[in-house]
């Protein structure tokens, strides 16, 4: 038995048929990280998160389970340039399935600060490129203030956090940190806002991956119809981008590493480089919520990068840009 | 202070006004006057004379449709339909009546014509998010009656089942149907939501249950109507529906 099985186990002592079907559903997260072959691999993680939406109904109701502070966070995700290349014959896309586990615990400090703690599992599971699968543990730790409990009273805060990413792929495999400072601002009754700046350090065995940025982020949540949300995020980067290409004169001239990929390969072997640039992300989703702890996220993410010098034989710079769309469905406990 | 709270709010409203511009730019004043509903106000001591915070959807006060001049009284009636809602002040009492309610207000038995005292609110089907400071009152609904003294609460009423959770403040809860199902909860921050039952064995009738569809920053909402802040600094989003992460 799985320590999963044994923590929902544990939660749920009521009801034979509950319990099966929770051994039933971590089962099946067990058996998709073990599974080798790849035509099999991808379904059986569907059916895990379909079955994981088909008891959900129940979990968060479930006694003894509610006020966790635990979110699941499922679902499916489409990126049509998981390479980040310009050229389109370089451009590879891939649809993944994932399974984030996210627990927080807010401490109170005094009155008008608290620290608010937070950890995750997620993991990531693609269709086709087997070697971005991931499973990635991270630890975060926010400082906060607030100078009162007024509707529209600010709250700041100092972020810190840190992690490992397992992928299949030797080559991304990485110990990564961040700190930074937020601000969140209610500003109607319909409208909130999310600022971050953010410093973020990537550490791997290898030169390319090894990445720093520096990123500042601001997301606009727009309440509408019971409790709908829209939301707006916009994110601007400055720092290393990892770009895999095939082999390109234009890319080496301004590339501060390369190295040959693990993963991708499009005909040729295709290499990564490492070059300094700018991205812009924007995303925009909505959340709707499903009754109880449950919600429905949709999103579309869109990014474009371009390298901050260009060739010596050309004028233009380096860009390219990707879009993401994500299904996710979360549940509170 | 009072010069720094005047600073604060006249950037917010600047704030608005840039959001509200980014949609309708060059827009004259109908048209800013609708982009401040679209982006929603904020929420602050409601002038006297002025009982209605915001409406959506179709609402009725004794009967007729609701617009956001209607004054709402301790005796009066306020209905919500499908996809509705309505977040109105009645004295100290500030609420959120969320859809598809039905609300009827009765007032403290008092001589004085200005007297804005409820005394009893039932809740015949619905769902309220109340507050109020130093009052007592009391909430019936088809399965449950609980007293109130100055608290937030928030209530879901259907013909079998009431789901009720005291946000902060003391609450006294006891079935309508079974005597012998009473209890009185002392909460700080949402500690005790039940459900309160009309057909079970006696003495059991009240059962713990889980936190569900209200939120800390609709009670800091609320509370801001009347012009004071809920016993606690730091919204809990753990109350609010899932969302993702930044």
């Amino acid at each position: 038995m799985t320590a999963f099985q044994q923590i929902f186990l544990g939660f749920r002592k009521k009801g034979e048929v509950s319990r099966f079907r929770y051994i039933q559903f971590f089962s099946m997260a067990s058996l998709a990280n073990t599974s080798s072959n790849r035509i099999g691999k991808f379904p059986v993680i569907a059916v895990f998160v379909i079955t994981g939406l088909s008891v959900s109904p129940n979990i968060s109701y479930a006694e003894g389970l509610d006020g966790l502070g635990i979110l699941l966070d499922t679902g499916y995700s489409y990126d049509n340039n998981l390479t980040h290349a310009s050229d389109p014959t370089d451009k590879l896309s891939d649809s993944s399935l994932n399974l984030n586990l996210i627990g927080t615990k807010a401490v109170a400090l005094s009155e008008h600060t608290r620290l608010v703690l937070s950890g995750f599992i997620d993991t990531e599971a693609f269709a086709r490129y087997s070697g971005l699968d991931r499973l990635s543990a991270n630890a975060e730790a926010e400082y906060m203030y607030r100078p009162s409990g007024e509707f529209e009273a600010p709250t700041f805060g100092f972020i810190t956090g840190a992690g490992r990413d397992e992928f299949k792929s030797g080559l991304r495999k990485n110990d990564h940190y961040s700190a930074g400072v937020t601000l969140r601002q209610p500003v109607t009754d319909r409208v909130n806002l999310y600022a971050a700046l953010k410093n973020n350090i990537s550490r791997s065995d290898n030169d390319v991956f090894n990445t720093r940025d520096t990123s500042t982020q601001l997301n606009m949540d727009y309440g509408f119809s019971n409790g709908n949300t829209l939301y707006l995020t916009t994110e601007y980067r400055v720092g290393d981008i990892v770009s895999t290409t095939q082999a390109a004169l234009a890319y080496r001239e301004i590339a501060a590493a390369s190295i040959n990929d693990d993963v991708f390969s499009s005909g040729q072997p295709m290499r990564d480089y490492r070059i300094k640039g700018k991205t812009a992300v924007m995303t925009l989703g909505c959340n709707l919520p499903l009754g109880g702890k449950k919600s429905l996220d949709i999103s579309w993410r869109y990014a474009r990068s371009a390298s901050d010098t260009s060739p010596d034989n050309d004028f233009s710079l380096i860009k390219y840009v990707g879009s993401q769309f994500s299904v996710n469905y979360l549940m509170g406990f | 202070m009072a010069h720094l709270d005047e600073v604060e709010d006249s950037r917010r409203r600047l704030l608005i006004k840039m959001l509200a511009a980014s949609v309708l730019a060059g827009a004259g004043t109908a048209e800013s006057v609708q982009a401040e509903s679209i982006f929603g106000s904020v929420p602050e001591k409601l002038p006297p004379g002025k009982s209605i915070f915001s409406l959506e959807g179709w609402v009725e006060v004794n009967g007729k449709q609701a617009t956001l001049t209607t004054l709402i009284g301790p005796n009066d009636t306020v209905k919500t339909g499908k996809q509705s809602s309505a977040i109105f002040v009645v004295g100290g009492h500030s609420m959120i009546l969320r859809s598809d309610s039905h609300l009827v207000m009765e007032a403290a038995q008092q001589e004085e014509k200005t007297n804005q005292i409820i005394q009893v609110l039932r809740l015949i089907t619905g769902k309220i998010l109340s507050v109020s400071r130093d009052t007592r009152y009391t909430i019936r609904t088809p399965t449950a009656t609980i007293g109130i003294r100055g608290t937030g609460i928030y209530a879901e009423a259907g013909t079998e089942q009431t789901y009720f959770c005291t946000c902060y403040g003391s609450t006294e809860v006891s079935a309508n149907r079974d005597p012998t199902s009473k209890e009185t909860v002392v909460s700080q921050h949402h500690d005790k939501p039940l459900y309160i039952l009309g057909n079970e064995p006696q003495g059991k009738n009240i059962r713990n249950a889980p936190f569900v569809n209200h939120t800390d920053q609709e009670l800091m909402l609320i509370e801001a109507l009347v012009g004071r802040t809920p016993p606690f600094v730091f919204p809990d989003n753990n109350y609010a529906a899932p969302r993702r992460r930044y």
